[in-house]
């Protein structure tokens, strides 16, 4: 599993397609406080700034961890390594499992790196620096956890389906946790109550990636999540997480041809 | 079970896919520690079928297989383009135990440690032995099945590779090679026909005109 591990890492980073994530977030930390209107208030730009990073940081691991976690799935059938790991004994859930740590250090790598970079350039004086430090570990962490899920899916897809559709129902997914749930919530509130009814079914199962978007509570200077919001937060993306991660693990059995 | 039986299979085993039996096995075959079997088809008799079923890659259709720590090597197997055979090796073994023998077939193979992806077709099959001879010292592979292993390999590799497994009897593997007999320069342990939906064993020292009408095509028989 080790070797599993280390030789698709060291593939991703001799790839340098990582340098592209590392240059937007940069340029974002840099080019961001340009697009507040800074002229009006001039403390407007560390939260355009926090935005932009941000936003660049969902962007990017949408896409490039996306396109890498589609990439690396399919090209364990089309190049034949399935049949050669399981030959030398390893099953198939230390399989996923070794090649969703790819995905996820990719994660860690943009979330983290938007951390940092939020908390240099995106500080307000207003917030104490500990409180910023705190609000966008927490949205570091979140992030991470949320679309370690995703990820985890669309690797396991790859088993059944090409790189491209495994990317979409990635790209789906995504779209649907972060913003469609939106929808059916206000339809569960609407007037229909056959209609409500469903939408109160389909928000129950749903998988609440917005809980991980941090974007206002950054830009607006909320402040961090107090202890047991985030606790509830974090146990329901652990729980998606885990959800994800069995559901793959099935996915991505061995198939004989 | 003899200790130095690697694998064991018998009489009346089946191999093939889901809704289609390949082979049935006529005798019982031991794979034993530091011998060499040949095996030998023509295309699409179930060679690879075969190696698939004895490394744990395919279930059988009847009968059983014992499970072994096997790797099997097909010319299918590709490895990341974008790193050396050297950064793969080092994937293998991250401890770096078996590097000098790494170094070595390097060497002896003369396989250039240029990116994989740019690699000739012959050079990508001298790699893929690299990994494989890496692999199942690290894994402790007992079994080693390579289907093809010679092909695209130039004559300097062949004769050094078949210099190289036929001298190291004392290691703990069993080697399956499916391979024409012309390519082996010294006799092999057994030889192990499939032919015709049927896996029988041949004495190793039976020259290649009498094997060769075992090995042709029904369809080409009959003609």
């Amino acid at each position: 599993m080790k070797s599993i591990f280390l030789l698709h890492i060291r593939q991703i980073f001799r790839e340098n397609d990582w340098i592209l994530p590392l240059l937007l977030l940069v340029v974002a930390s840099i080019v961001g406080s340009s697009l507040a209107p800074s002229n009006e208030d001039p403390s407007l730009r560390f939260s355009a700034r926090t935005q932009t990073i941000w936003i660049t940081a969902w962007l990017c691991s949408i896409f490039w961890v996306g396109f890498v976690s589609a990439k690396l799935g399919s090209s364990q059938r089309t190049k034949g390594l399935r049949g050669f790991w399981k030959a030398l004994e390893i099953s198939d859930a230390g399989y996923f499992l070794s090649l969703l740590a790819i995905p996820v250090i990719c994660n860690l790598f943009i979330f983290g790196l938007a951390g940092v970079l939020t908390f240099f350039v995106g500080h307000t004086p207003e917030v104490p620096v500990a409180e910023w430090a705190y609000v966008n570990a927490q949205a570091a962490f979140f992030a991470v956890l949320a679309q370690t899920s995703v990820m985890a899916l669309i690797l396991a897809v790859t088993n059944l389906l090409d790189m491209a559709p495994a990317f979409t129902c990635g790209l789906l997914i995504n779209l649907y946790g972060l913003y469609g749930i939106g929808a059916v919530d206000q339809v569960r509130s609407g007037k229909n109550p056959v209609l409500a009814k469903g939408a109160e079914l389909l928000w129950t199962v749903s998988p609440h990636l917005h809980f991980a978007d941090f974007l206002p509570r950054l830009t607006f200077g909320w402040g961090a999540l107090p202890g047991k919001p985030f606790l509830y937060a974090g146990l329901y993306l652990a729980a998606v997480l885990l959800v994800s991660i069995a559901t793959g693990s099935r996915l991505w059995r061995f198939r004989r041809s | 079970m003899e200790i130095s039986t690697v694998l064991h299979i018998c009489k009346g085993l089946e191999i093939g896919y889901r809704r289609r039996r390949v082979a049935k096995l006529n005798d019982d075959i031991h794979f034993r520690r530091g011998e060499i079997t040949l095996l030998l088809g023509s295309n699409g008799q179930g060679k690879t079928t075969l190696m698939k079923t004895l490394s744990g890659v395919l279930p059988p259709v009847a009968g059983m297989v014992k499970k072994t720590r096997a790797l099997y090597l097909s010319d299918e197997v590709d490895f990341p383009e974008s790193l050396t055979p050297l950064e793969i090796v080092s994937c293998f073994d991250p401890a770096g135990t078996y590097r000098d023998l790494a170094r070595e077939l390097i060497e002896k193979l003369e396989l250039e440690n240029k990116r994989y992806g740019v690699l000739s077709k012959g050079n990508r099959q001298k790699a893929r032995i690299l990994f494989a001879e890496v692999l199942a010292r690290v894994r402790k592979v007992e079994l080693l099945g390579l289907d093809e292993p010679f092909a695209g390999l130039d004559f300097q590799a062949r004769d050094y590779l078949m210099e190289r497994w036929l001298a190291v009897k004392c290691e703990e593997r069993h080697l399956l090679v499916s391979m024409h007999p012309s390519e082996i320069a010294s006799v092999p342990s057994q030889i192990v026909i499939v032919s015709r939906g049927e896996i029988t064993t041949v004495a190793p020292e039976t020259p290649w005109h009498e094997l060769r009408p075992r090995l042709q095509k029904p369809e080409l028989i009959a003609a």
